[in-house]
């Protein structure tokens, strides 16, 4: 399966999770994934564009900080609708080190900033195994 | 539901679908025309255009973003370190409108760091 052809019908209507080495040249084929995905599930434009978006950072951050010390990691991306709540929630997990932003600037540590003013509720959860970002759409009525 | 709820996606390198950008002199300024998609792959390229670009010494850089359809933090990043670097030597000016440029950009307040313009006219006359 190549992630940059992959088929809208190949985008699961309910539950998506894929699982990558954590390196930057996998990330646009699940960009356009989570796009495909997020206009199946009949988000508004302007939040498909935010998921697509916010969930890039939190994969971003993921490539970029919590491997530092080590040649390979894996990141698992994973959306669901959640219709009991009437919302959509995406992770993204990762098993290294979780280190906070640093300051330098304001030429890094734009990536957090950005997934909390493009999403309605998102929490970042460190524990000694790695890094889970959950963040939140509301679903239209 | 999925019939499949976990999938190991493949080893291969999807086509990168890239980063192009055109320098096109105007007078005393110059315009960098980019097009297509800045994230953590391609941002490093972008400093690379901008730098080429810088290196024309014109009074006016204008870095036109109307053509681009995603922008990451990494190319917000590269953005906010030619803006410092510009700073005494030329003046640094972004066109981007939308929600896939401008928006972002926003929300992050580098709009409030940054003279950025909705049109490739504006950032070419405004002093």
């Amino acid at each position: 399966m190549n992630l940059g052809q992959q088929n809208l019908d190949d985008v699961p209507e309910g539950e998506l999770h894929f699982r990558v080495p954590a390196v930057a040249g996998r990330l646009a084929g699940l960009r356009r994934v989570l796009a495909a995905w997020a206009n199946r599930i009949g988000l508004s434009d302007e939040d498909s564009e935010a998921l697509v978006l916010a969930s890039y950072e939190a994969m971003a951050n993921t490539v970029e900080h919590a491997y530092h010390d080590q040649t390979q990691g894996l990141l698992d991306l994973r959306g669901e609708v959640d219709d009991d709540q009437g919302r959509v929630v995406v992770t993204v997990t990762d098993y290294g080190q979780w280190r906070p932003p640093q300051p330098s600037g304001g030429l890094r540590g734009r990536g957090l900033p950005l997934i909390q003013g493009l999403t309605s509720t998102s929490t970042i959860t460190p524990t000694t195994a790695g890094t889970t970002v959950t963040m939140f759409w509301p679903l239209a009525k | 539901m999925s019939s499949e709820p976990f999938r190991e996606a493949d080893q291969s390198t999807p086509a990168a679908p890239g980063l192009s950008g055109l320098v096109e002199p105007h007078g005393q300024a110059v315009v960098l025309d980019v097009a297509g998609e800045i994230d953590l792959a391609t941002a490093p390229q972008l400093g690379d255009s901008i730098n080429a670009a810088m290196e024309q010494r014109p009074e006016t850089l204008v870095v036109d973003l109307s053509r681009v359809d995603f922008l990451a933090s990494a190319g917000m990043a590269v953005l906010i370190g030619c803006h410092q670097q510009a700073k005494g030597n030329l003046r640094f000016r972004i066109v981007a409108t939308g929600s896939a440029t401008f928006r972002p950009m926003e929300l992050t307040g580098m709009t409030d760091e940054i003279s950025i313009y909705p049109t490739r006219d504006e950032a070419l006359t405004a002093d």
